[in-house]
């Protein structure tokens, strides 16, 4: 009976050399890598790899949990989110749609997806754009989820936009922590695994529910295929950061006959906001300013139109765009 | 599977079926995938029904109930039950676990919507709810007010409802989503308990 106790000892011994060896094997692997190369391993990850788990979210002083899964079949990609506090709110997303079922607020909303998102699609050569706006850094490394994993920081140059700091993870280069910063340094939203698994994803199926109230802007019907560009003389934004490029311009259209609504999209090629310009007011407009988690908003008048602003982007930076709006022809 | 065999399936899971029957139908258990499949999720609304879940929920569990009970109405029958011969006296909680199905989906919900935010103020009791009230539910489930907003310094929701489809078009199109996936969905998936 003795012996086999010993085996079992050796045999485990032999295991944590070998995980040792493993893992001072990795680290010298990784530190070799830099923090660029690090974040393109991380953007393939979370592109290319099946995987699931539970992660908590703080964000406004507030601490809740989700369940996240990505599934890659050949070209097709499906991911969901589901909260796992409060009314069970989920999100799930695939090439096509985003479909969205918020049972508190009596939402589901199902939407095909702009085919133009693929435009925006930063591949890891383009990280060198930011160079100007942003510096990158190694932060050594930590234990997240149980899994080692490396820390790597972007650092904004100015206080226009966020920081990130991520904690990835060394075998697979998935984020394990994110944090956000915002202008001052300061964390206003964290995500952070506590359980993942790498190689499996299971998503439910899409939910119907009749019954539930359906509230999304649809894109216009027309631009399935091709997306209108508006008249791009008619505004001018001379508000926006260094860096700040129009990205993408296209109309939404909510029920037939409404009027369309203009939506501009401006990033850096990592920040980014979205301004939504409307000819009429309707009636319960919004005005003035909000905040939900890292996200900032801006709602009034601009020169006579009702316009929105709303971004992952300091509030000062939003202000300062909608700001700057000036319709161009006044200037003529 | 056929209708008998879940019907067997719940008087195995509920321990009532003939002795000589039970290794046939455990070897019948082991072959197929489904069958395990419904073996476990007896198992979990049998726990269920007997409040033995803690508070540890599957996240696919009220899909699955709710897919079940699409798919085979007819075992919920009280006929279906009939039909066998309990070897010994029922318990209240062993009442044949798929026939009460139903009942599960009615107590399950709320264990899955309220997280226990006995703590926030402004509690009111929905009214489908109430009606729940006579179920064997020690503490009864709480929503918080709908009349609330997450976004700071807003309370209309209307208003609210439409930033939030801005933020949905924003965010489709933010390169942060090429990142990050689909976690900065998170601000929109969370859910605000402290509603003003």
């Amino acid at each position: 009976m003795s012996s086999v106790p010993t085996i079992y000892r050796l045999s485990q011994t032999c295991l944590i050399l070998c995980l040792g060896l493993l893992i001072a094997h990795s680290a010298v692997a990784d530190e070799e890598l830099s923090p660029k190369a690090w974040l393109e391993r991380m953007m393939e990850a979370v592109q290319k790899l099946n995987y699931q788990g539970t992660f908590i979210y703080l964000h406004d002083n507030q601490l809740e949990s989700m369940r996240i899964a990505h599934a890659v079949n050949g070209d097709r990609v499906r991911e969901s989110l589901i909260s796992l506090n409060g009314a069970p709110r989920e999100v799930i997303r695939d090439e096509e749609s985003v479909t969205c079922v918020l049972p508190d607020s009596h939402e589901v909303s199902v939407d095909k997806r702009t085919p133009s998102a693929k435009f925006l699609n930063i591949l890891p050569h383009d990280l060198g754009q930011l160079d100007n706006h942003y510096s990158f850094q190694n932060l050594g490394t930590t234990r997240i989820a149980n899994r080692q994993a490396q820390v790597v920081v972007i650092v904004p140059n100015d206080r226009l936009r966020y920081g990130y700091r991520f904690a990835l993870d060394t075998e697979s280069g998935l984020p394990l922590k994110s944090d956000l910063l915002n202008e001052h340094g300061e964390v206003v939203e964290q995500t952070m695994f506590t359980d993942l698994q790498i190689g499996v994803a299971e998503i439910s199926e899409l939910h119907h529910r009749e019954s539930l109230f359906t509230y999304r802007l649809k894109s216009h019907p027309d631009t399935t295929n091709k997306i209108p560009l508006l008249d791009p003389t008619k505004w001018d934004f001379s508000g926006l950061p260094s860096g700040f490029k129009l990205s993408m311009q296209h109309q939404l259209i909510e029920e037939q006959g409404s009027d369309p609504i203009d939506q501009y999209v401006f990033s850096d090629g990592l920040s980014s906001l979205s301004v939504f310009v409307e000819p009429e007011t309707r009636e319960e407009a919004f005005s003035g300013v909000s905040r939900l988690g890292a996200i900032n908003a801006w709602g009034g008048q601009v020169h006579g139109y009702q316009v929105t602003a709303v971004g992952e982007v300091p509030a000062v930076t939003i202000l300062g765009v909608v700001q700057g709006m000036q319709l161009k022809r006044a200037n003529d | 599977m056929t209708e008998q065999e879940f019907e067997r399936l719940s008087a195995l899971v509920d321990d009532e079926i003939s002795e000589h029957e039970i290794s046939r139908e455990i070897n019948k258990l082991k072959s197929s995938q489904e069958s395990l499949g419904a073996w476990s999720h007896y198992h979990l609304i049998g726990d269920a029904m007997r409040n033995e879940l803690g508070r540890v929920h599957d996240t696919g569990l009220a899909h699955s109930i709710s897919q079940r009970l699409e798919s085979e109405p007819v075992v919920l029958a009280p006929a279906a039950l009939k039909r066998r011969s309990p070897i010994r006296k029922r318990t209240l909680t062993g009442v044949a676990v798929a026939a009460s199905l139903t009942a599960v989906a009615v107590v399950m919900a709320p264990q899955m919507i309220n997280p226990g935010s006995s703590e926030a103020p402004g509690q009111l009791i929905s009214s489908n709810q109430l009606e729940d009230r006579n179920q064997p539910q020690e503490s009864r489930t709480i929503y918080v007010a709908e009349d609330g907003t997450r976004w700071k310094l807003l309370k209309k929701p209307k208003v609210e409802s439409r930033l939030n489809a801005y933020l949905l078009n924003h965010q489709d199109l933010s390169p942060s989503s090429n990142i990050k996936g689909i976690m900065p969905y998170a601000t929109f998936v969370s859910y605000d308990e402290n509603k003003q």
